[in-house]
């Protein structure tokens, strides 16, 4: 019997070594979109302009300017003499920021007795640059503070109760890093998905698939040939993600690649499924396309916390990113990447991959029988 | 070993209020020639789906080589090879792929399949295009290069469904001849075909109308009984009784 499955498979690996488009789509668009999205979705902030009013014009006041100049998130692209004149230059965008530094600046410093008081106004209607440079110029001020002898407005003026906010994992908040391997969960999705979903329905186009109803051959050994190569071709993609984010990035890999590997199946398998359901249940590979897109790519880009935070979500988007395999994955790979998290972290997402993967399967293939009607 | 190889009775077929194929009665014996007649929309692909396994019966009965085509369909499909209006082969294939492809999906082993494409090969006059891709093939060569896949696990029967669709004289004779050499070594060919002079190439012909058949019978005993000089005047004379027979 299994060669049955073995000739199917064989054929499926000559359709897409012979169509070049596919071909193209499966290999190079992972590679284009890594670059696209490493470096043009950058949600880094780097030099960024504000306007600094100055007025304090102290030692001190400079020390903090100078600061934030060497830390090369921020540059002071411009000195105003007035508050009114910074939001000016904010308005025709010609910085993103303001930052006062009041009167009473050094005094205060100085005297021990109150806080210390700076102003940041950033530009909120880009909220997603303004969100991380708040981030970053809290971690400057606690240096600056720290250097000076005192602790940031978040501490109590007392010395033990310094804060002093630190980031791990990623502590040079690089996008590149979280983003990169998020990739790897939205291009799997796509190949196994979408072009799985294409192909049966290809056959059912061609009439092809009529002839090999017409045959002994089980639902499960189509399923099982069609799948397979993709399955082959999945992996590879996930490597050279893998390869490519490790080594033109410089992502860490501080888990074990081996169970990366191991457990990359369970979302795979998850994947497929979906791209048969669909392919069972319509009859081109229009529709197919459209279909595997509006259920598996759109989701996982916008909705599994590969760009946008799960938890800054309204409550129904939340609960749907649950269903979404993307989810699930990334929080597996980013873990074993990021965090060099090991199993005991990852079992359970794992375990949902494959829940998920069997239903989808069931469904798919009740819809999907060796008989026309 | 009975002498039916396909017996249906009352089969019918509704595609919701459309009855496709409305009660038919018909038997086709083994080793003959049985061709289905009849103009498009008669219901003879879905016929030959039912038969094959393809499409569940709504009503009636088939038997093919004993076995019931609804309940046993399994068992049926190893039986018998068919060939689809429209050529289901793999444009990007070779010729050898395609056959190779499909003796793999009836589970032929290594050994067998190789003598059996060299064998079609030559039979069907396809020798020297092994490696030739399916698109680049003239619609000729692919019916014959379809009917190879067919019959590639050497089944006791063929369903053939308008296998010379769209194809020349000259391929069209050609197919005919491997037709007849293919029933020769005993194997029942059932074919459809809307061009009514192949219907002189059958043992036995059934002409359908709107999912009924309206004649069955030898070409040269239904010529005879309804006075018709060829197979063309008679399928007319039949379909004009026929439509008047059904008016109120």
């Amino acid at each position: 019997m299994r060669s049955k499955i073995a000739s199917l498979a064989l054929k499926e690996y000559r359709h897409i070594m012979r169509d070049k488009r596919s071909l193209a789509t499966v290999f190079v668009l992972p590679i284009a979109m890594i670059l696209l999205y490493g470096y043009a979705i950058n949600l880094d902030v780097k030099d960024l302009e504000l306007a600094v009013v100055d007025r304090a014009r102290s030692p001190e006041s400079r020390l903090l300017v100078e600061k934030m100049e060497a830390s090369g998130y921020f540059t002071a692209a411009a000195h105003p003499p007035t508050l009114a004149d910074a939001e000016m230059l904010v308005y025709s965008r010609r910085v993103r920021g303001i930052l006062v530094i009041p009167e009473g600046f050094s005094r205060d410093l100085r005297s021990r007795a109150d806080r210390a008081a700076v102003q940041l106004l950033l530009d909120g209607s880009d909220s997603n640059t303004a969100g991380i440079a708040g981030n970053y110029f809290e971690m400057i001020l606690a240096e600056v503070g720290a250097q000076m002898g005192r602790s940031t407005e978040h501490g109590a003026p007392a010395a033990p109760f310094e804060v002093r906010p630190r980031v791990i994992y990623n502590p040079e908040l690089k996008s590149v890093y979280f983003i990169v391997p998020g990739l790897a969960a939205v291009l799997l999705m796509l190949v196994c998905a979408v072009m799985t979903s294409m192909t049966i329905a290809r056959e059912k186009e061609t009439g092809t698939l009529e002839q090999i109803l017409t045959s002994p051959i089980k639902p499960y050994q189509i399923l099982i040939g069609k799948v397979l190569p993709y399955l082959v071709i999945a992996f590879l993609v996930c490597a050279i993600i893998v390869a490519f984010a490790h080594l033109w990035f410089g992502v860490p890999v501080r888990g074990s690649l081996l169970l990366l590997a191991a457990v990359t199946p369970a979302y795979l398998f998850c994947a497929l499924s979906l791209g048969i359901a669909i392919s069972a249940s319509v009859r081109t590979q229009q529709v197919a396309v459209s279909l595997a897109m509006l259920t598996t790519m759109l989701p996982s880009v916008m909705l599994s916390g590969f760009i946008f935070r799960v938890g800054s979500m309204p409550l129904p988007l939340r609960l749907i990113s649950k269903v979404i395999p993307a989810t699930y994955y990334l929080k597996i790979i980013r873990g074993i990447m990021l965090k060099g998290v090991g199993w005991e972290h990852v079992w359970q997402h794992c375990a949902v991959l494959v829940g998920m993967g069997l239903l989808i399967l069931l469904i798919g293939a009740r819809k999907f029988s060796t008989r026309l009607d | 070993m009975e002498q039916e190889i396909v017996s249906a009775r009352g089969l019918t077929r509704k595609f919701g209020a459309f009855t496709a194929v409305d009660h038919i009665d018909f038997s086709v014996r083994r080793g003959e020639i049985f061709g289905f007649l009849g103009a498009n929309g008669a219901g003879k692909t879905t016929t030959i789906r039912i038969l094959c396994g393809l499409l569940r019966p709504t009503g009636g009965t088939c038997l093919v080589d004993g076995l019931d085509v609804d309940r046993q369909a399994e068992a049926v499909k190893r039986l018998i090879g068919y060939m689809s209006q429209r050529f289901s082969l793999y444009e990007d294939l070779t010729v050898e792929e395609n056959l190779e492809f499909y003796g793999g999906v009836y589970g032929l082993n290594e050994a067998e399949l190789g003598r059996r494409k060299h064998g079609l090969l030559k039979e069907l006059e396809l020798e020297g295009l092994e490696k030739r891709m399916t698109a680049a093939l003239p619609l000729g060569w692919k019916q014959r290069l379809a009917l190879g896949c067919a019959v590639i696990h050497r089944p006791r029967m063929v369903f053939l469904d308008e296998p010379t669709g769209g194809v020349d004289p000259v391929s069209r004779r050609n197919f005919w001849a491997m037709i007849h050499a293919m029933a020769a070594e005993g194997v029942t060919v059932f074919v459809t075909t809307h061009y009514m002079d192949e219907a002189e190439y059958c043992d036995r012909i059934s002409i359908m109308d709107a999912g009924r058949i309206i004649a069955l019978g030898p070409p040269s005993k239904l010529k005879e009984r309804y006075a018709q000089a060829t197979v063309e005047d008679l399928f007319s004379h039949l379909l004009d009784s026929s439509r008047e027979g059904s008016r109120p």
